[in-house]
C-alpha cells in the first residue's frame, strides 16, 4: 500500500518476529501518572481539568491499545465535577460502556502555559526525575565516575536464599529501583537492605550491611562493604552460601560471571565473615552446588497476568522435565509438565497456562525426584489473574 | 479536532493510543523495559512542553518518535562509555541463565537485533516494527533517505547472519 516491493521471506520473518517479541514487552500501568507528575508541577488548576478529560479520553481510547489499565487513584471521583467512567477502566470489558468519541474537552488553550522545559529541538536532555532514596545514596564508587550521576531507574538482579529439598539454595529476583549508584552497588544494596519479593526467600546479612563501592579490573571484582557485615552470625554452611549470594549478585549485575570477588570491609581485607574465610578472592561456586535447580523468572511474585499467560524459568533437571501446578485455595486447578531446552544443565523452560478464570492463584514449579517421584526444588509465585 | 486540545489532552490522548507501542519501540533500542519507559516518559514530558507549537496529533506522534530515537541513542552512547570499565562477559559459566533471561525477555529477533550498530537497529525497527515510510524514517532519524536505505540493508543482512547462522 505504500508502494514497496513485496517483502521476501526473511523480511516477513523479521517483521513477524519483532511483532511477536515486542508483545513480551509490557510497560507498567503507571506511565501516565509519572508523566503527569512531571507536567503538572506548578499548575494547580490544570490537574482537575485534566482528570475529567483524562477519564473520558481513556475510556474512548482504550479500545486502541488493547490491554490498558488505569489505577483507581488516578481517576479520583471526588476531583471530577462531571460524570466519569468507573474507577477502573479496562479495555476488554469497557468498550461497550464507553461513549462514542465526543472527546473534545473544552480547552481554554490560552491559559496556563506549561512551566516545564521546552527544548528547542526534538532532542530532549535527560533530567533526574527524582532523587535517590537515602538508603541508596552511597558515594560514587569508582574513580571513573567522578561526578555523582543522576538517579535512574535500574532493573538489577538480586539473589536470595530459599529452602529446597537439598537445603538452602540461591534464587534470583529482579528488582526495579531508582538509584544514582552503579548497577553493581545498587544490586548489592538491594540484597542487603530490601525484602525479597517472594516471601519464601531471605537474606541472612546483618542489618545495616551495605556495599560502599564496587570496582572492576581485568582480573577481579573488588567489593568494599560496611563494617556492619561483620555482625552477621549464621551457621557455617549458611555463611558460605551467603558469600556466594553476594558473588552471584555482583557478577550478575556486572555481567561478569568469571571474575572472582575480593571482599574488603571499610577498605581493608578481613579474615572472615560469620566464620567463613574472606582473605582470598572468592571464586564463583558451581551453579549446580548453590543455585536452586528450578525457578520461575516470569511471572514475578505478586504479578497480575491475563487469563492466558506464559511462564518462563530456568531449570537444571533430570531429563529436563519440570512439573507445574496452579493452585487456588489449596486446590490444584491446572497442572502440567514442561521440558527445558536441555537436561542436567541450567536451561530455559517455558509453558503457557490457558484460559484461567480471574482470581488469586499460586503458581508452583517443581522437579520430580528420579528416586521416589517426590517433588523437589519447588519455586512458587503468588499471582493475580485478571 | 486535535488543534483544540491543550497540552494535557494531547498527552492523555497520545498516551492512550501509543504509549505501549512507543515503549516497545524504545525497548528495542535500549537495554530493558524500565529504561525504555523512562525514554518514552521523557518524550511525553518534552512534547507536553512543546505542544503549543505542535498543535497537531500527527506532529505530536512524529515528535514523540523522534525524541525516543534521539534519547535512546544518547543513552546508549553514555552506557557504552560505562561499559568500557567492565570486563567482557564470559560466554560460558552463567551464560545459561543470562541467555534464558535475554531470551525470555526479548525473544530471538530482538536478541539478534541487539547485536546491530545503533543506526542500523533504528532503521530496521522503524521500518519493520513501526512500519514507517522511508521518508518518515529519514525524518525520525534525522538522516537522508539514501542513508536510511543503506542502514536498513546493512542491518538486515547482519540480522540474517545472526538469525540464520545460529540455527
Amino acid at each position: 500500500m505504500n508502494g514497496r516491493n513485496p517483502e521476501d521471506e526473511f523480511e516477513r520473518r523479521v517483521r513477524e518476529g519483532l511483532q511477536r517479541d515486542s508483545e513480551q514487552i509490557r510497560p507498567d500501568s503507571d506511565g501516565l501518572q509519572r508523566i503527569r507528575e512531571r507536567t503538572t508541577v506548578g499548575q494547580p488548576s490544570g490537574g482537575r481539568r485534566w482528570l475529567t478529560a483524562g477519564a473520558v479520553a481513556l475510556a474512548t481510547a482504550a479500545a486502541v491499545t488493547g490491554a490498558f489499565f488505569v489505577s483507581s487513584d488516578l481517576l479520583d471521583q471526588s476531583a471530577a465535577p462531571g460524570p466519569v467512567a468507573t474507577p477502573t477502566v479496562r479495555a476488554e470489558t469497557d468498550n461497550s460502556a464507553s461513549p462514542t468519541p465526543t472527546t473534545s474537552p473544552s480547552a481554554p488553550a490560552s491559559s496556563s502555559s506549561s512551566p516545564s522545559s521546552s527544548p528547542s529541538s526534538p532532542a530532549p536532555t535527560q533530567e533526574p526525575t527524582t532523587t535517590s532514596t537515602p538508603s541508596q545514596s552511597t558515594p560514587p564508587p569508582s574513580p571513573s565516575a567522578p561526578a555523582p550521576a543522576p538517579a535512574t531507574e535500574q532493573t538489577v538482579p538480586v539473589y536470595y536464599l530459599g529452602e529446597t529439598s537439598a537445603g538452602l539454595r540461591l534464587f534470583r529476583e529482579f528488582h526495579r529501583v531508582e538509584s544514582a549508584d552503579s548497577e553493581a552497588v545498587t544490586a548489592l544494596n538491594e540484597m542487603f537492605g530490601s525484602m525479597p519479593r517472594d516471601p519464601d526467600y531471605s537474606s541472612p546479612w546483618a542489618p545495616g550491611s551495605r556495599a560502599l563501592s564496587v570496582q572492576v579490573d581485568d582480573s577481579q571484582i573488588t567489593v568494599d562493604l560496611s563494617s556492619a557485615v561483620l555482625g552477621t552470625s549464621v551457621p557455617q554452611e549458611t555463611a558460605e552460601l551467603m558469600l556466594q549470594q553476594l558473588v552471584y549478585t555482583v557478577q550478575a549485575a556486572l555481567q561478569a560471571p568469571s571474575a572472582p570477588v575480593q571482599l574488603l570491609v571499610d577498605g581493608e581485607p578481613v579474615s572472615e565473615i560469620s566464620g567463613s574465610p574472606t582473605v582470598d578472592r572468592l571464586p564463583r561456586a558451581p551453579a549446580a552446588d548453590v543455585q536452586a535447580l528450578t525457578w520461575i523468572i516470569s511471572p514475578t511474585q505478586g504479578a497480575t497476568v491475563p487469563g492466558t499467560f506464559e511462564v518462563t524459568g530456568v531449570a537444571n533437571s533430570f531429563e529436563a522435565n519440570v512439573g507445574w501446578e496452579l493452585v487456588q485455595s489449596g486446590q490444584v486447578v491446572d497442572e502440567g509438565f514442561a521440558t527445558a531446552a536441555e537436561g542436567m544443565t541450567f536451561s530455559e523452560y517455558s509453558f503457557t497456562v490457558e484460559s484461567v478464570p480471574p482470581g488469586d492463584y499460586t503458581l508452583r514449579v517443581f522437579q520430580t525426584s528420579a528416586e521416589d517421584g517426590s517433588e523437589e526444588f519447588v519455586d512458587t509465585k503468588d499471582i493475580a489473574v485478571q | 479536532m486535535s488543534s483544540t486540545w491543550d497540552a494535557d489532552d494531547a498527552v492523555t490522548e497520545l498516551y492512550a493510543a501509543h504509549y505501549t507501542s512507543l515503549v516497545r519501540l524504545a525497548a528495542m533500542l535500549v537495554r530493558n523495559t524500565a529504561e525504555a519507559e523512562e525514554v518514552v516518559q521523557d518524550a511525553f514530558v518534552a512534547m507536553h512542553g512543546r505542544w503549543r507549537r505542535l498543535r497537531d496529533v500527527d506532529k505530536g506522534l512524529a515528535y514523540l518518535r523522534q525524541s525516543v530515537v534521539n534519547t535512546a541513542r544518547s543513552r546508549l552512547r553514555r552506557r557504552s562509555v560505562e561499559d568500557r570499565h567492565r570486563p567482557a562477559p564470559m560466554p560460558h559459566a552463567a551464560s545459561a541463565e543470562h541467555f534464558a533471561l535475554e531470551h525470555a525477555e526479548h525473544g530471538e529477533v530482538l536478541t539478534a537485533l541487539k547485536t546491530l550498530p545503533a543506526r542500523q537497529r533504528e532503521a530496521v525497527v522503524l521500518r519493520y516494527y513501526a512500519d514507517l515510510s522511508e521518508a518518515d524514517i529519514a525524518a525520525t532519524m534525522g538522516v537522508s533517505r539514501g542513508a536510511v536505505k543503506s542502514h536498513t540493508s546493512r542491518g538486515m543482512s547482519a540480522l540474517r547472519t545472526a538469525l540464520e547462522g545460529q540455527s
